[in-house]
């Protein structure tokens, strides 16, 4: 299991990354996500909410009001202009960390 | 007997409770509950079971209420912010202006007004600071341009009139001009970030 302070860091990253797929609403963006990374990440369903609304506050996703096949609403959320933006720059400084990482991992096992 | 529709408006008391709003954000929740409710049941549980794991998984309420009220603070320190940035520019500008008139007109310099006066613009400007900083979304970013704009004006705008009313006195000018030139680029770089970089982190 990951830890909570790495889950919690990466949760604007990968919504931003997954809502640039393609719009989405809260319980999919979770299965995925748990999906994605064989149920290792593990987030508390509901403290996805509270970041998602924060993302949207700041501008970066916007949300709709939408109904599913099944006739259940949903609210959806998809990507904004800033938001491309802040991903752009989430993915140069995860990169930057991953490559510093593997340096070191690799420098260790010379 | 368990009943399913009970126990949810059960579930949503005690979220309510815990001071998570309806219906937004409380509904979402709801949606999301019943969605993995539905899951759990195709998953070969019984509704108590599937129910049970479902408000597990989605959280305390507790826990969720105070990560929503998160935001809320930091939305109320920048309304806050604001608040103090009006007064501190209308009061600020409203001595500034008249010291430097008076300079100028009869060659008089009141330290004590032309001070206190700079004091609270500089005060203004730290909360216009922390206003820019901090904005939160679409709203807030037209919000705080109107106030920078109506702020930049109420230094501007005078002294263009002014100058073009009145005998020009080059002395006390240069230093109109300074605060003229100063408030341009102050609140003009301000809407300058706002307008063209992303929202800041929470």
């Amino acid at each position: 299991m990951i830890r909570k302070e790495l889950v919690a860091a990466s949760a604007e990253p990968l919504i931003l990354s997954l809502l640039a797929q393609g719009e989405s609403y809260g319980y999919a963006i979770i299965q995925e996500i748990k999906a994605r990374s064989d149920g290792k990440l593990q987030w508390t369903d509901g403290m996805l909410y509270p970041v998602l609304h924060r993302m949207e506050h700041r501008g970066l996703i916007k949300a709709r009001w939408g109904e599913s096949e099944t006739g259940r609403k949903r609210k959806y959320y998809s990507l904004k202009k800033d938001g491309k933006t802040a991903m752009a720059k989430h993915h140069e400084q995860w990169s930057l960390v991953h490559s510093v990482l593997a340096g070191l991992k690799k420098e260790s096992y010379v | 007997m368990f009943n399913l529709e009970e126990q949810i408006s059960e579930w949503r008391k005690q979220m309510l409770a815990a001071g998570i709003k309806s219906p937004v954000p409380l509904e979402e929740l709801e949606i999301h509950l019943r969605d993995e409710i539905e899951r759990q049941i195709k998953s070969g549980l019984n509704e108590q079971k599937a129910f049970e794991i479902s408000v597990q998984q989605i959280g305390p309420s507790k826990a969720l209420g105070s990560e929503f009220k998160k935001g809320e603070r930091t939305f109320m320190k920048q309304t806050i912010a604001m608040l103090l940035a009006l007064p501190g520019t209308v009061l600020g500008g409203g001595m500034i202006l008249p010291a430097l008139g008076q300079w100028r007109d009869r060659g008089v310099l009141h330290l004590g007004p032309l001070l206190v006066g700079i004091t609270l613009a500089i005060i203004a400007g730290c909360a216009v600071i922390h206003g820019v900083k901090t904005y939160r979304g679409a709203q807030g970013r037209k919000l705080i341009s109107v106030f920078l704009i109506a702020a930049g004006s109420f230094y501007v705008v005078p002294l263009l009139q002014a100058f073009f009313i009145s005998k020009v006195d080059l002395t006390g000018w240069f230093f109109c001009a300074g605060l003229a030139v100063t408030s341009i680029l102050f609140y003009g770089g301000c809407l300058y970030r706002i307008w063209h970089s992303p929202a800041p982190a929470s």
